[in-house]
């Protein structure tokens, strides 16, 4: 009975847990999940990220692609009437097409020239830079008077940015490399196998990432609770170990005098050892179950409690298949390092 | 039973073997109780634990995070007398470094009023950083990032990143310790399809003057005479100044879709409705107690059978079973205060071990366990009440 209401508490607790997950996972699913995704270089952000011309076209000319958008990142300083401040400039290969893809609201032109530039609504703010008004941009020695042809609003950083054609930020950075490609995948494909395909494709030193991470986030969370569950089983564990010694320790204690006849008429140590091994391990295996179902059932009645106490409240615990298998493997085994001594000390007797 | 007192009759070897039973399931409560405790009180003091804090909430939303309510509500809760600061934010589960964090956006000035923090290394965000975050100490530790790092923040409710750099490193002796801190926008990119909405309100009141319910009443006199949708407010400098970079329209929503209650109140009512209430986690660790308790029973009553021999031999000089009894449990008890002691002691260093390697964590948060007395004293108690049913019940001769 002590090992089975010991196991009783780890089902339980790993049944409780489970819904806990299930439901944590339920509030994920409510997001829809995203199908962007960057191509960058493995330094872990966009602007310190450089790729060359030649893995953009990778990208492009791999058949299950949609929606790629070469880009580069900038920092520069933007002069203004009102004064001067630190921008983000976002050089991008088709910007029309580019806004069109984030849906954005452009209140005057799309920029298509190495002078024109498109302010994001936040920027715009900031800098109190109007419509149509001129401003010089400078990165590092390099300067170059560009208009704001439009103002866009996407509800992304792009709001807060300066959005060029990639001819512009080549043109201030000096240099034609690209920070990331920014793509989606064609309906009806299949992203998995897709995005194994075109990371062979890929040079080594660069890495797709996905953008929306609802899986990852929901798998950290769910790993932090199972973390601590681990963890805490492995405490109950031991008081098993704890409860196989007092129980085999009993089993010596209560036939004492059998087991030294045992002896006396000739049984080997090896034989006795067995004998209060196998009966531990019985009893363990026997309490095991008894306390997987005890467990379950235990979980289930308390919950319905609760729902009869607390209307509104909806807790369903359950146990996994795999779980069962974990827990009896584990009673098994912690049961086996318990009873280990208390067995051999039973075999050391002097007749 | 003063002479047997002195009469040494108990095995040492067999004393410390029970001892050490009894320490590990004293030991087994208080990890549970400490723990699942320190997950209650952490997520209750979530968004405050002042008592003069309320937040304004969307009541269909199943967690603290993944509430919508309309942005401007933050003007009329602010214009409300009584009303000393009033904080929109948004909170958004998102990744960075293949690691779970929330980012909350704010408006600077009002939050820090609501939550001052001290920075511990670089400088505060200022109401046009659109391109900066400030990390809670334990997040800068578990991302491995300092003051300077650019960061590639990846969205979990929407399909957006954002690539912030690190302005600051702040320690607030909080929950927010283990956030991102951005400016109000930058939570909207990330959780919303515009600028217009915001995950919560939390103002701070002047209890004698307004409470949650006159705030719920003032919002629901002004949704009743709203008509539709309106140009953007900025109706004052006052209400202006709770606004983020974009202003905020009036759009409509449903009265009894909002709550306003005290911040503690509220995350109470989320963790009830799941059936995780103080009580039920102390009955939960009471039983797991329970449950190992017949360990011990089984061991108290094998350490008496061990002693058989000389408990025989104290009837046969006169003891009488009551007397054999009560010396057993005297010599007892000692070591049951001994054996809680030693319980609590391992269950303190076993959470602060799991603590510093991050085991003790609950949606991207550490969990604060606190030395409660009363699960200690309960821990004495328990173990005590166990000894003596233990010994007194047991069949000795």
């Amino acid at each position: 009975m002590a090992m089975a209401l010991l196991v009783a508490v780890v089902a339980s607790m790993n049944a409780i847990v489970n819904f806990v997950n299930s439901q944590t996972a339920a509030v994920g699913q409510l997001a829809s999940v995203g199908d962007r995704y960057l191509v960058l270089s493995k330094s872990g952000c966009l602007s310190d990220s450089q790729l060359s011309w030649e893995t953009a076209d990778l990208v492009k000319s791999f058949d299950e692609v949609k929606g790629v958008f070469p880009q580069k990142v900038v920092d520069g300083v933007v002069h203004a009437g009102s004064g001067v401040y630190a921008v983000t400039l976002r050089g991008v290969e088709n910007v029309s097409a580019y806004l069109k893809a984030e849906r954005a609201y452009v209140n005057g032109t799309v920029a298509v020239g190495l002078s024109e530039a498109n302010l994001g609504v936040l920027l715009c703010g900031i800098c109190s830079v109007n419509l149509h008004e001129s401003v010089n941009v400078t990165l590092g020695d390099v300067r170059l008077n560009i208009k704001v042809v439009g103002i866009t609003q996407t509800q992304t950083q792009l709001d807060s940015e300066l959005i060029v054609p990639i001819e512009t930020a080549n043109y201030l950075a000096g240099s034609d490399s690209l920070s990331f490609v920014e793509f989606t995948f064609n309906e009806r494909v299949d992203r998995q196998v897709a995005l194994s395909c075109l990371s062979v494709l890929l040079p080594q030193n660069v890495e797709v990432v996905k953008v929306q991470q609802t899986g990852l986030f929901l798998a950290e969370s769910i790993g932090e609770t199972l973390g601590f569950l681990a963890v805490w089983s492995l405490l109950v564990y031991v008081v098993v170990a704890a409860a196989s010694y007092v129980v085999s320790t009993r089993l010596i204690v209560d036939c004492e005098y059998e087991l030294v006849t045992l002896q006396a008429i000739g049984a080997k140590r090896q034989r006795v050892f067995t004998m209060v091994f196998t009966y531990t391990l019985v009893t363990a295996l026997a309490g095991a179950f008894l306390g997987l179902a005890l467990g379950i059932a235990g979980a289930q009645v308390a919950s319905s409690v609760l729902r009869w106490v607390w209307q509104g409240v909806q807790v369903v615990p359950f146990l996994e298949l795999n779980q069962v298998g974990q827990i009896l493997a584990l009673s098994i085994l912690f049961s086996t390092l318990g009873c280990v001594y208390p067995a051999f000390k039973s075999t050391q007797r002097r007749l | 039973m003063s002479r047997l007192f002195g009469f040494r009759y108990l095995r040492l070897r067999l004393l410390v073997v029970l001892t050490l039973i009894l320490a590990l399931v004293s030991t087994l409560f208080l990890v549970t109780a400490l723990s699942l405790l320190g997950f209650y009180k952490s997520f209750n003091a979530y968004l405050g634990e002042e008592k003069d804090v309320v937040a304004v909430y969307d009541r269909q939303s199943r967690t603290p995070f993944t509430g919508v309510i309309p942005a401007y509500l933050a003007e009329q809760v602010s214009a409300v007398n009584g009303v000393l600061v009033c904080s929109p934010e948004t909170i958004t589960p998102c990744i960075v470094n293949n690691q779970s964090l929330f980012v909350r956006g704010v408006l600077t000035d009002a939050f820090f009023e609501l939550n001052p923090v001290t920075i511990v290394e670089g400088r505060a965000l200022s109401q046009s950083d659109l391109g900066s975050v400030m990390l809670g100490v334990n997040l800068a530790k578990r991302l491995g990032v300092s003051v300077g790092d650019r960061i590639l923040v990846l969205a979990t409710l929407a399909d957006r990143y954002v690539e912030l750099e690190v302005s600051a490193v702040y320690l607030s002796h909080s929950s927010m310790d283990d956030e991102a801190l951005v400016l109000l926008n930058i939570g909207q990119w990330l959780r919303f399809n515009d600028y217009n909405k915001v995950t919560l309100i939390r103002a701070k009141v002047n209890p004698s003057v307004v409470g949650a319910a006159d705030i719920y009443q003032e919002l629901a006199r002004n949704a009743q005479s709203q008509t539709g949708l309106s140009s953007p407010s900025n109706s004052s400098n006052r209400q202006a100044s709770y606004q983020g970079l974009m202003p905020w329209a009036t759009v409509n929503f449903k009265i009894e879709s909002l709550g306003v209650e005290d911040t503690q109140n509220l995350m109470k009512g989320y963790l009830d409705s799941y059936g995780v209430t103080k009580e039920a986690l102390m009955i939960l660790s009471v039983l797991v107690f329970v449950f190992s308790s017949v360990t011990v029973f089984a061991a108290s009553q094998t350490f008496i059978r061990q002693h058989r021999e000389d408990l025989d031999t104290l009837s046969h000089i006169g003891a009488s079973r009551k007397t054999v009894k009560l010396d057993v449990l005297l010599k007892l008890l000692p070591l049951s205060l001994v054996a809680s002691g030693l319980g609590a002691m391992v269950s303190v260093a076993a959470l602060m071990v799991l603590e510093t390697f991050g085991y003790l964590r609950v949606l991207s948060h550490v969990l604060v366990f606190h030395l409660d007395p009363l699960i200690l004293a309960l821990n004495f108690v328990l173990v005590l009440a166990l000894v003596a049913v233990s010994v007194l019940r047991s069949d000795i001769l």
